[in-house]
Order: C-alpha cells, then structure tokens, then sequence
C-alpha cells in the first residue's frame, strides 16, 4: 500500500505529511505531526477527545480521514493559546479548577470555543447541548459548563472594551 | 490481652472463634503464635491482616504490647 | 460554590489557587499513557479471545512471526509466573498467578476479550495484520454470566481448584462462589420479628465500568543486561512496579517506572494488563514497545465494578430506631478470584448506623466476565443502594422525614465503626443538620417530581508515602513525592508546603518522580493521597524548617531552641532571616539544604455524604431527568476547595449514570454487547443540572490541616438517592439498576 502525501494547515502553519489512505487525521496529528494533544478516549466519535476545527467546522479527527485534510484549515488545541498568551476559556477552566485529570480538556476547549465563536451569548442550556458530545468522567461537568460561561462573558466584555 | 478475630479470619483460620485470651510481646510475635495455632495464617497476614490496638490502628507490627487490653484483628479493604 | 469561611488560621489552606500542572493541561502539552514516544519504538497489538470460555489447545505464532516487520510474537507459554504469589502494592494484596492471566491467557480464556496473545512490529498496521496470522485452536466451554445462573447447581465451574473460603467446613468440591465474608451479632431474625415496621426487597445491579477516558497505554524496554524502564499511566507506579517485576520474576530495584499523565483511573489503573505483556516483546525484539488499548478492548478485559444480587430486611421500632437488618448480598467476582468488594459491601452495609442485630452474609460469585477491579469506594454502593432504599421506605411506613429518621440511627464519636475499632471525630451528624438545614430540602417539590434522599460512608485510608522537600539556592522549593496527580493533588501539597513554611504558593513547584527517584508510595486510591502524602510533603517540610533555624542560629552564634520560624522567617529576638537570606548563604553554612520524609499513618476517618436529588419522570416515555442535586459531605478540611468541591460533583455524578443508565449488556453468546461509549451510557453535560455542593468542615485531628480525604464518599450515596427520588416521583419502588427509559415505562404499564 503506497502513502499519501497530504499538504494541509495546522493552527495557520503549512504542514505536509506522508499517510496510509485509511489513516485518521487524530492519527495524523498524533504521529506525523507530534500534535498529541488532541487525544484518543474511543476512536469511535463518542467522547469528543479528539476534537478539533476543519475548516470553521467542530469534528472529531478520529472521525475524519486524514487525507480529507489535503488543501484544508485544522485547528488544534495546540493552537488555542496565542503564544504563551492563554486564550480566555483556557484561563477560566484553570480558574474554576474545571479540570481534574485533564485528559478531556483539549477537546472541551476546542469545543468552547468553536460555541463562542458563533454564538458570544450561550445559555447554560446551550452550553450543555453544545458539550453533550465531549465525555468527561471526572468533573460531574458543573466547573467546565461555569468556565464557559464566565469565558464568554469576559469575551463578550472584551468585545465591548474594543469597540 | 483479648483478641478479637472479625471476619473472615475468625472462621477461615479459627474454627469461627471471634475471642482469643492471648500473650505476646508484639504484633509480629502474636503473628508467628497466631501461625502455630493455625497454619497458614502467617503467610496469609502479611498481605491481608491489619490489627488496631486499643482502638488505634497499628500499622508497625514490631509495637510493644505490654500493657495493651484488647487488639482488633482485620482484613484490609481496598479503596479506588 | 459554598466555600467554607476561611477561618483565618491559615494563609492558603482552603484557598483556589491554579494548579501547577494547569498550564500544561488547557494547551495540550501535558504527556498522558498513550502520548509518550520512545526512540526506535515497536507497536504493538493484542490478540484477544472471542469466546467467554474456552480451553486453548494450542497458539500457531509462525506465520506472524514470519511476516515482514514483525519483531515479537508472545503468549501465554511466555510467562514465567504461574503459582500463587501475594504482593502487596494497593492496601489489599493482590496473587499474581491472577493478575498474570488478566494480562494475559496461560492455557484457558475465561471471558471473551481476555489476551490470548501480542506483536510486535514496526508499524501498527503490521502489527494488527500479524494478529491474523496467528491460529488459535480453541475447545470452546460452556460459559456463565449472571450471578444466580453461576452459583446454580449445574452450573460450569471456572477453577477446579477454587474452593469457598470463609466457611467453617472446608468444602469438598470447587465452587463459582469463591468466598463467603458474614458480619452476625445479636439475633437479627428475632428483632425483625417485634420490630414495629419492617422492609423486605430484592435489589440487583450490573456491572459497571469506571469510564476513565484515558485509554491503558504504556512503553516498555527490557534491555539485554536485564534492566528495565516502563512509561506509562497509573493510580501508583510502585504497584505497576510491583505486579511487573513479581509477574515477570526480576528485581524491583532493576524496573523503573515513569509515571506519565493519568487520565482518570478511580481505582481502575491500580494494576496491570499490558506492561508485562509489552516488556516481553521488547525483551524478545530488543527494542522499546509501545501498547495502547482500544475503548472496546478497555470495556471487555479491565476491570468493571460488581454487578449485585442484594436481599434485604430492614426492622425499626415505632419511634424509626433501627432494631434489625438481615442483609444476603452476591456480587460479581467475575473471572479470577481476589475481588475486594464482597468485604466492603458487608462490612459496610450499615457501617453508618446502629444496628444491634445484624446478620448480614456476603458472596464473590465468579463467572466469565473480567475480574472486577477497584472502582471508588468499591463494594460500597451496591449495598448502599438497597440498604437506604429500605431506610427510605421505612421513613415512608413509620410516617418519619427521612433526614430525622437517619439521624436517629446514625453512629456517633466514640461509637464503634464496621471495622470494630471506636470512630474518631466524625462529621456525620453535622453533614445531615447542614442537609436538612439547606434550601434544597426545604424547597417545595416541583408538581411532578419525586425527592430523594441516601447516606453513605466510605473509611478512607492512610498507608505510605514518601516525599522530599529541597531548597533552591534562591529560596524557591522542591517538592518531589511518588503519588500521581488524578485530580490536582500537585496544588494540594503545594499548598500545604507553602502553608508550612510560610511562604507564597508560587514558590512551590511539585515533581512527582519515578520510582527510582522517590520512595515507596502507595496507590493514588482510597481516598489517602492528601492525607498520607500531604503528611510526608507537611514533614519533610519541617525537617527544611529546622535546618533553616540550625542555619540561622549558628550564622548567629545562638541556640537553635532560642531560633523560631515565624512566616517564612527565623527569628530570634530583634534578628531575623528570610528563607531566602539563608538558602543563599547554604554555600558557606553547611550546604545544601532538604529533607525526605518516609510516613505510614493510619490515623486517618472515614467520610460521611448526604445527598438530596429530585427527579422529574415523563409518563410517556419513562425517561428520568434529574432536575436539582445537592451533596453535602464532611470533608474535613479542604485544602484546595475546588478540587474537593470537584471530587463531590464528579463522584455524584458517576453514582447518577450508575443509577439511570450504565450496565454492561451481555448477549447469550456471553459476549458483551455494548463495549463502546456509544452503547454504554455515561453521563453527558446535557443530562445535568449543576451539582451543588456543602462543605463540611469537621476537621481530623490527626493531620496537621485537618484532611480526611474526600474522593470515593461521594459515588456511595447516589444510587439510592436517585431511587428514592424516582419512586417517590412514581410511587413505585426502584428494585433494579439502571432505572433506564424502558424499565421505567414498563413499570408504570404495569402500575395502570
């Protein structure tokens, strides 16, 4: 079986990599690009670990092939703080404590916030439905849905700040 | 010195004796006696027994136990 | 968010400052079981049995050996441990001639998914075409799965040479029932009998799994000269270090464990299932070898937590004292013997009250499901579910508010516990007062919904930990321990560090170091790590503080007695030291400055949870949503309160997916049917409402901040404060778990 070459966009930098054509792009991610933050809890689309944004849109890369990334834009954890400057949802998950072991916390954060992107002013309810694809088996969710909102409220104080 | 075996020691080595009258200068010693009055259970206490003394849990078996009334004789229980 | 009044004794205990570890965690560099690469590394795959039961005639491993890229093929014939063999490592001890076989079948599968056998190669894709190739020629057995169906009398034996222990006779002919564990006093029979209002019931679970979402993964090198080095995730890497080298017959001192991120364990990671396996292959290929599990194979061969058979009768007298309790319950052993639970689950049963009269017996039922393994507060909820749904319906009978009912019976300070040894100073009463003094309580139930209430315990453990304190030359410290950090328990010793010496948190930075690094330390589990280990970080940290008075008192020319550490300073009259001062001068006093601390305490208390839920159920569907959930708890003192507060929320809420929808699904084939996230039905942000929590505060005299330990109570107490919010919601009673849509529907058809 002869690999693939895939030219795609991590986090805006170009990256290429050579891959099997039944290769995810979690796996891709993982082992061709040493992105491990993005992680495997079942492979089969039902945690939400692994979550990250293809072009604008929320998907679980253990879900999506790998050379369906060819030509397109990944945003990964890795990508979600601007240097060493954390993004707002990050510093509220570590503010309210919403996290105990960790190990979901990379997709929950891409989850938040591809929510906040399109929607500033989510109710809990919407938060809730929003996460209900992300399992997180330590928290009992009660920190993590908090953290998204006073996240969105402090971005939604930075919108006005900038205005 | 009283002591009292809780399940499951007191059938498994004790013919379902739950009170012993017993001397011994320490845990370890009450151990090896504990052995010779039934075979087996010494290999078995290293891994499965824990004894409170008066009350207060004994983790160190070379404790002295002159002057000691009761000791408690029970199985460890995992946690998570 | 109910912090408790930080009564202004201490600077941090109590406080909600990051944790150390956070950083690395919200961005994705943080390195967990399956992220950890090894140079030159092989991947490897398990081959796993598709039968339940089944005698292995024979293993064909030449063809895979023989396909390109393949490096090592083993399998059971492999493994050199075989006999009995006790090792301690997690506070029960474990045989490894069982914990072999979980690792890996030696001449017989006993449930389907059980590792018949593992390769090596250069490429994953390899390495699960190679487990094609190898033929296994199985004699298949007749199997059994459901408790009753295992102690029936024509059922298949697993082991021939299991017999029940814990029987007055020693039995004669092997049995499924691998152990019988009774508690008798008084005649319970007899009270029951006078008792002015009495419940009788049948309650029954299945098993269930603790769902961490961090897959098992591990790396492993073996080397030529007979030294080791394991990379992996765990509840306790000096267990891992333990099983592997006993399993795999090498000295301790020659396996280094590497403790990685943990993602999730709640009892779960306390042992092996693929670190012998993957030191076996590299030894065989020479180079390291990583293996990861699948959800799937996670599900059908790690250890779920017991399904249960639980009889029950409950007597009270006229004014709710409890008078009797006769308690027959059968849990899941599953394949091996050694499981715990049957222990806790009786000792516990009504651990938390008075009973007088109590016979209550209990049974470790083997069957060809995986050997249960720790799942917090293993044993506990189980019986706690039947045991405060027969409370709940005796509140009802005797016309008595539930709460008022529980603190009749409750045990008290001073009382003896289930172990026998006198309770210590208990929060019991104070955790039911502030429940029934909470807004929940008091709020009127919503039309339609049902309000539940439940009790339960767990006795928590001490044991050993070893941690070490170092100076920076700047004043900055160094704490090192062996104690995996699942939930923030980097910021707890920090915080108890920094309190201690009297200095700002930010000064203490945490490593939890490898086993050739640090001492011994027992698992992360039993609710023991901020107790025990945050003993050994509180006094090692006063072995530094005295150093740093020696120092001072010689750079004066005064007696160390006259030298107090007031602050993060030595003072001795108007003269005064910073830390820093004196850790900068350590080149010229006498050098570097640390201390390592080596406890085993066993002054630790138990933890007691009342928890309040109402439920709302839809007539139509049978569907159960919970709509408000309260859990208050003596903590004894929170260190870090967030983290307590988020044990709480998150132990609630794995006792709610317990109750409403989690239980393996076995088809008759013995297979299970539902080895996937999707099928089996954790719970998920949408299905809750915020959890709200009450802290507390009856501190333990014993350690210096108070800690009790806070981590495996709150799973107990949910079940059954579902159930009884549920019934009385529908006014039938919850008998079995889950109280998923379709039994509920069923039950109120039945009900018109």
């Amino acid at each position: 079986m002869s690999k693939l070459l895939v030219s795609t966009t991590v986090n805006g930098d170009p990256q290429q990599f050579l891959c099997d054509p039944d290769t995810s792009l979690l796996d891709a991610l993982r082992e061709e690009m040493d992105l491990t933050g993005s992680k495997e809890g079942c492979g089969s689309g039902d945690c939400g670990a692994c979550t990250v944004v293809l072009d604008g849109k929320m998907v679980c890369s253990c879900l999506v092939l790998a050379p369906e990334a060819e030509g397109r834009q990944v945003s990964t954890i890795e990508g979600v703080a601007e240097g060493n400057q954390l993004h707002p949802i990050q510093r509220q998950f570590l503010e309210h404590g919403a996290l105990q072991c960790g190990f979901c916390t990379p997709g929950f954060i891409v989850a938040s916030k591809a929510l906040l992107d399109h929607n500033p002013d989510p109710s809990e309810t919407e938060v809730r439905y929003w996460l209900a694809g992300n399992l997180c088996r330590c928290t009992g969710y009660d920190k993590i849905v908090r953290a998204v909102m006073d996240a969105a409220a402090e971005l939604r104080q930075d919108r006005r700040t900038a205005a | 010195m009283r002591l009292i075996v809780m399940p499951p020691f007191d059938r498994e080595f004790f013919g379902g004796k739950d009170t012993l009258e017993i001397e011994a200068p320490t845990l370890l010693a009450l151990v090896d006696r504990l052995g010779d009055l039934s075979p087996g259970f010494a290999e078995q206490a290293e891994a499965r027994a824990a004894f409170a003394v008066d009350g207060v849990f004994a983790p160190d078996w070379t404790r002295a136990l002159a002057g000691a009334e009761e000791v408690v004789l029970l199985q460890r229980v995992a946690g998570g | 968010m109910n912090a408790p009044e930080n009564k202004q004794q201490f600077r941090l205990v109590g406080t909600r400052p990051v944790r150390p570890d956070g950083v690395e965690k919200v961005t994705g560099k943080a390195i967990y079981g399956p992220d950890h690469v090894s140079p030159g590394m092989l991947q490897g795959a398990v081959l796993r049995s598709p039968h339940p039961h089944a005698r292995i005639r024979g293993i064909d491993t030449k063809k895979a050996e023989a396909l390109a890229g393949v490096k090592a093929v083993v399998t059971g014939q492999d493994f050199p441990q075989a006999a009995d063999k006790l090792v301690a490592g997690a506070e029960s001890a474990s045989n490894l001639r069982w914990v072999a076989q979980k690792c890996m079948a030696i001449g017989k599968v006993f449930y389907e998914g059980q590792a018949v056998a593992a390769v090596a190669a250069t490429s994953h894709a390899v390495a699960e075409a190679a487990l094609k190739l190898i033929e296994v020629d199985y004699e298949v057995l007749p199997h059994v799965i459901a408790i009753e169906d295992a102690l029936a009398e024509d059922a298949p034996v697993l082991h021939d040479d299991v017999f029940t222990q814990g029987l007055a006779e020693k039995p004669t002919k092997p049995s499924n029932a691998s152990m019988r564990f009774a508690i008798e006093r008084g005649d319970a029979k007899a009270a029951i009998a006078g008792a002015a209002a009495s419940f009788t019931g049948r309650f029954t679970l299945q098993p269930v799994h603790q769902g961490y979402i961090e897959p098992h993964a591990c790396v492993a090198q073996w080397n030529a000269d007979g030294q080791a080095q394991i990379w992996c995730s765990s509840q306790g890497h000096f267990a891992i270090r333990a099983m592997t080298a006993g399993i795999l017959q090498i000295d301790i001192a020659s396996v280094r464990v590497h403790p990685l991120e943990i993602g999730g364990g709640f009892g779960g990671k306390t042992t092996v299932y693929l670190e012998p396996v993957a030191m076996l292959l590299s030894r065989k290929a020479g180079r390291p070898v990583r293996l990861t599990m699948k959800r799937t194979d996670i599900f059908r061969s790690t250890g779920p937590a017991p399904g249960a058979v639980i009889d029950i009768t409950l007597g009270a007298a006229a004014d709710g004292t409890l008078v009797g309790a006769e308690i027959e319950l059968k849990y899941h052993g599953g394949a091996f013997p050694g499981a715990n639970e049957v222990y806790s689950g009786v000792g516990g049963a009504v651990g938390h009250y008075r009973v007088p009269n109590a016979s209550i017996v209990g049974w470790n039922v083997l069957s060809n499901i995986p050997t249960m393994h720790a799942y917090r507060a293993p044993g506990a909820p189980q019986i706690n579910f039947a045991v405060e749904s027969a409370m709940d319906e005796l509140a009802a009978r005797l016309g008595i508010d539930p709460i008022d009912l529980r603190l009749k019976n409750i045990v008290h300070p001073g009382e003896p516990s289930a172990s026998g040894v006198p309770l210590g100073a208990i929060g019991y009463a104070e955790a039911l007062e502030a429940a029934k003094a909470h807004p929940h309580w008091s709020s009127p139930v919503a039309p339609g919904q049902g309000r539940g209430v439940a009790c339960g315990a767990w006795g928590n453990y001490g044991g050993p930990s070893t941690a070490s304190v170092k100076l920076g030359e700047d004043g900055s410290v160094l704490v090192t321990e062996g104690s995996p950090d699942i939930g923030g328990s980097r910021a707890s010793m920090a915080i108890m560090a920094a309190e201690t010496l009297g200095v700002a948190y930010e000064k203490v930075r945490v490593t939890i170091a490898d086993t050739s690094s640090i001492g011994f330390s027992m698992v992360t589990g039993g609710s023991r790590t901020t107790f025990a280990t945050g003993k050994a970080v509180i006094q090692a940290t006063e072995g530094v503080i005295e150093q740093l008075k020696d120092r001072a008192a010689r750079t004066w020319g005064v007696d160390v007695a006259a030298v107090t550490w007031e602050d993060g300073t030595a003072v001795h009259g108007d003269q005064r030291l910073t830390l820093a001062q004196i850790a900068a001068k350590t080149g010229t006093t006498g050098g570097p400055i640390s201390a390592e601390a080596v406890v085993d305490p066993h002054d630790f208390l138990p933890g007691f949870g009342v928890h309040i839920c109402d439920t709302e159920v839809d007539r139509e569907t049978g569907h159960v949503l919970v709509k408000r959930y309260t859990v208050v708890q003596d903590v004894g003192r929170a260190i870090h309160a967030d983290y307590v507060e988020g044990q709480m929320q998150g132990g609630a809420v794995q006792g709610i997916g317990w109750a409403l929808n989690e239980a393996y699904v076995y088809d008759r084939s013995g297979k299970l049917d539902n080895a996937g996230f999707l099928d089996y039905r954790m719970p998920v942000a949408s299905d809750m409402p915020m959890i709200d929590t009450v802290m507390v505060e009856v501190p333990n005299p014993a350690h210096p901040y108070g800690v009790k330990g806070v981590g495996e109570v709150p799973i107990v107490p949910p079940l059954a404060a579902v159930g009884n919010a549920v019934s009385r919601a529908t006014g039938i009673r919850m008998h079995d778990l889950p109280i998923s849509p379709d039994r509920v529907y069923g039950l109120l058809r039945a009900a018109e």
